[in-house]
């Protein structure tokens, strides 16, 4: 074998290191799942390695808290901001792809600020609306402020579907008689399907991971991730391992589909030839 | 006969840029019409107004009698064909011919009979259950054409047709076109910058120059007569030469294309070539006059540089000082 | 050019032409707007509205007081530190995520055997929930004991606590937002180093410039506005940075988000101190914002 340049060892000491570094705490979380407790939370300085394998911390804390409720309420919730981010995102987005240039940079950019509007400042005040409105403590409520921050998001991802979409397209289309609705959804929407899966993705994802509106606004009814932290709060360390895992999986198998979506040329051109 | 397409004063600005300006024109039932102009300078933008595509500041379009200037493209009963083909992507051939006829609410049995035979006529019989981006320009082309037949509406619009087609295919495919049309007996708005596309297709052109029609006539006319000395140096392989006119009052001139020009070593004005460019059966030459004009003969004879070329003006138009013609020829 | 009569008088019909010609919106224009006023009405009722409303709210009281009061009461309440805090952990976080983003992407731009695994494993923490996040470094980094601690002792050094001391707790916070959000730093910068021309390295390297002064002369001015980018939109994020301290360390040291998290209260809304506290939170976006536009240039 060729020894390796002074360069090359350092790049993979580099690898070798970063990896290690990132892997750690899902390591250290699967390790406090799936083993006995007295090896890793009773222990003052638990082992870094396996000792025994053990399933009973899952199936004793799916006994013993209700995961059914979270779960489908932070999946109601999540369907429910991914569905409205294209509800109002994909007219939103085929409209600033049609604007006069200067009109559409000034649209976007106060969907920006919106979009950096801290969620504690904007959850406050209208938490208090909410509760008069009886949007307080449930789903719609929760789903139309995390809609804040995924619709800016959705609009500038299905704005590039849409631009990459030759406007002649749209014009054969109405001048072969289909009305604008028609065009737009007959169309316009089907060639720019990857973007509008991305934006869905997307937008579900960051639903299910949020936690700041949900902590304020569900605190009846919480989502997944306000369960987890009342669970840590009140010290139940077992089941929280057993929530983290089930609120990780879906977003990992989500993250790989996204992934094929996310490439490039997809958003770029629903249109190759 | 009865106006197919009629424009009244169609005017457009983009910002402080003219696209078009007072157009006026009538387009016969039947008629082949082009629109000539250099890019850039509101040929396509007319045609967008007149399908619905963008709006006019001013004036009004009518189709068959009826005023459509502010009805959405899908109620004017219009057919087009882009550049690009504007094929619909996420469907096959046959889809995207059936397209516009089902937005007719045909039935199916109907629009399979139109298809297939319009598929006959064009020759993409073999093609029709293929994706459009597997199939060539020149096939491309035809399916865009089908498209627009298919379903005979009062005005085809041609946005460039033939420009995206390589040279040879386009020769062919020009013929077709114009073949297809004579067939039909439809109306053709036709819009191109290739001077060659309007001589060979066109009965009537007019002439687009910053959004302005300079002159509309039958295209031999646009050579001959040019109405404006931007026309007479738009039109032609060359453009028109212009000497001061002898009878003709300050800032008057002449003005003559090359094959008009008789090289005579009797005639009785001169010139001295400055280069001399071989085009196949003629050889151009640019010369300069006593009087320091540059302008551009034509001879079967090789002429080198440097020699003095003597010459009489055949035919010519009269220019007045603001660059139009002069109603009587010399 | 001859003369052409003027322009026409508009042949409209609509009846909409009157107010159309007023406003200059043509068509081509107005009809894209209707599509995007649900989306802008729905921006301008959850986001603009209320972040006016929480400064208007701010200055009322439910008895008659000095202007300000709120923000007076604020002092009282830790608010100078949750400020301090709250810089120190944007400052700190930002810095560890720009350069571990800088060292991967940078690994990533090269050939190695084994790339494929190193970048799906660069980006795997996008998939951990943040409040995931913190739980599994809350196990890493306790008071007492835990597994940082386990390592330290297997080494023979002295156990330390995570979560008290200040330095530890903001160091903590900043390890752990650093391990979940270096992952979308890497992708804006690995974006931005391919669009950095070949030809510019090989060019500097014949001209002698080694990996440093390449890292300075070319990625990094070629990279200025990936890095701006980064930096608004990372930089946000730390200010609002909220579920992993809740998590992690609680109410001390205080975050300025936990501050009004705390002093948020849904049943008893008449005295507007949360206001005050998400007012100040605001501003200090809104300074961010202009100081990294300023120093940037850069528009998005």
């Amino acid at each position: 074998m060729k020894p390796l340049r002074p360069s090359r060892i350092a790049l993979y000491v580099a690898v070798g290191l970063l990896g290690v570094i990132i892997l750690y705490p899902i390591y250290i979380l699967f390790l406090v799942a799936f083993s006995p407790a007295h090896f890793t939370l009773d222990a003052l300085y638990p082992p870094q390695v396996p000792h025994a394998f053990t399933l009973q911390n899952l199936t004793l804390a799916l006994h013993s808290y209700s995961l059914i409720d979270p779960l489908l309420q932070s999946l109601q919730v999540a369907f429910l901001v991914a569905f409205i981010a294209l509800g109002l995102g994909i007219p939103a987005a085929y409209g600033l792809s049609r604007l006069p240039p200067g009109l559409a940079y000034g649209i976007t950019t106060l969907l920006f600020i919106a979009n950096i509007l801290p969620a504690l400042t904007i959850v406050v005040p209208i938490a208090a609306e909410f509760i008069s409105l009886g949007l307080y403590d449930t789903a719609v409520g929760l789903a139309l402020l995390q809609e804040l921050v995924v619709l800016p998001l959705a609009v500038f991802i299905l704005l590039g579907a849409f631009q990459s979409i030759p406007r002649e397209i749209e014009y054969q289309a109405r001048v072969d008689g289909a009305g604008l609705t028609r065009t737009l959804f007959g169309t316009l929407v089907p060639l720019a399907k990857a973007g509008i899966i991305a934006a869905f993705l997307l937008s579900w994802m960051f639903s299910w991971d949020e936690f700041t509106f949900a902590v304020i606004l569900l605190p009846i009814h919480p989502t997944l991730p306000v369960v987890i932290y009342d669970n840590i709060t009140r010290g139940n360390l077992l089941a929280t391992t057993a929530f983290a895992i089930v609120m990780t999986i879906p977003v990992i198998l989500l993250t790989v589909v996204l992934q094929k979506y996310l490439k490039g040329e997809e958003l770029a051109g629903g249109l190759k030839g | 006969m009865t106006a197919q397409l009629e424009l009244r004063g169609i005017t457009k600005h983009y910002g402080k840029r003219v696209v078009a300006e007072d157009v006026q024109l009538s387009l016969r039932a039947g008629e082949f019409f082009v629109i000539l102009g250099p890019s850039g300078e509101g040929k396509s933008t007319l045609l967008r107004m007149v399908a619905g595509i963008e709006t006019p500041d001013a004036g009004s379009i009518f189709i068959d009698g009826r005023e459509v200037t502010h009805l959405p493209p899908n109620k004017r009963n219009v057919s087009m064909v882009f550049q690009n083909y504007a094929l619909y992507p996420n469907m096959n051939v046959y889809r995207n011919i059936a397209f516009p006829l089902k937005m007719q609410f045909f039935p199916r049995e109907e629009i399979d009979e139109k298809i297939r035979a319009i598929a006959k006529t064009l020759g993409i019989t073999d093609i029709l259950q293929s994706p459009v981006n597997r199939i060539s320009g020149g096939q491309q082309q035809r399916v865009a054409l089908a498209r627009a037949i298919v379903r005979s509406p009062s005005v085809f619009l041609l946005d460039e047709p033939l420009s995206n087609l390589d040279a040879r295919v386009r020769f062919t495919a020009r013929a077709e076109l114009k073949k297809i049309q004579q067939e039909l007996g439809q109306t053709f708005f036709y819009v191109t910058h290739d001077q060659k596309e309007a001589e060979a297709l066109s009965d009537r052109t007019g002439v687009l120059h910053q959004g302005r029609l300079e002159q509309v006539s039958p295209f031999e006319v646009l050579y001959n007569e040019p109405e404006t000395r931007w026309v007479g140096d738009f039109v032609g392989d060359v453009p028109m030469n212009y000497l001061p006119d002898p009878e003709g009052g300050p800032g008057e001139e002449i003005g003559f294309r090359p094959d008009w020009v008789e090289l005579d070593s009797a005639g009785p004005l001169s010139a001295s070539v400055e280069l001399a460019e071989n085009m196949g059966e003629a050889n151009y030459l640019v010369c300069v006059t006593p009087e320091g004009k540059k302008i551009i003969l034509r001879s079967v004879v090789r002429h080198g540089p440097g020699e003095t070329v003597r010459f009489r003006i055949a035919r010519a138009q009269r220019y007045g000082s603001d660059g139009r013609r002069k109603p009587s020829p010399t | 050019m001859g003369s052409f009569p003027p322009a026409p008088a508009p042949g409209g019909r609509s009846l909409l032409n009157p107010f159309r010609r007023r406003f200059r919106l043509s068509r081509e224009t107005w009809v894209p707007l209707a599509f995007i006023l649900p989306a802008l009405g729905y921006i301008g009722y959850f986001a603009f509205y209320p972040s006016v409303d929480v400064v208007w709210l701010s200055f009322q009281t439910p008895f008659p007081a000095a202007f300000g009061y709120n923000y007076g009461s604020l002092v009282q309440l830790r608010l100078w530190s949750a400020v301090e805090n709250t810089m120190v952990v944007t400052a700190g976080a930002l810095a560890i995520q720009l350069v571990a983003g800088m060292a991967i992407a940078t690994i990533l731009t090269k050939e190695f055997r084994g790339k494929g695994v190193f970048s799906s494993i660069a980006i795997l923490p996008i998939g951990f929930a943040t409040v995931v996040a913190a739980f599994a470094f809350s196990l890493i980094f306790p008071a007492v004991g835990g597994y940082a601690n386990s390592a330290l002792v297997g080494f023979g050094l002295p156990p330390v606590d995570w979560i008290h001391p200040n330095a530890q707790a903001l160091l903590t916070i900043m390890l752990a937002d650093s391990w979940k959000n270096t992952p979308l730093v890497t992708i804006i910068l690995l974006a931005g180093m391919t669009t950095i021309p070949r030809s510019l390295y090989q060019a500097a390297a014949v001209d002698g410039a080694g990996p440093v002064r390449r890292l300075f002369y070319i990625t990094l001015p070629n990279l200025k506005r990936f890095i701006a980018i980064t930096l608004i939109i990372r930089g946000i994020s730390e200010f609002n940075i909220f579920a992993l301290p809740l998590i992690l360390v609680g109410n001390h040291p205080i975050l300025l988000t936990v501050l009004v998290y705390n002093l948020y209260s849904p049943t008893y809304p008449a005295i507007y101190q949360d206001s005050a506290a998400a007012s100040v939170l605001l501003a200090f976006v809104a300074v961010f914002i202009v100081i990294v536009i300023a120093m940037g240039g850069t528009r998005r």
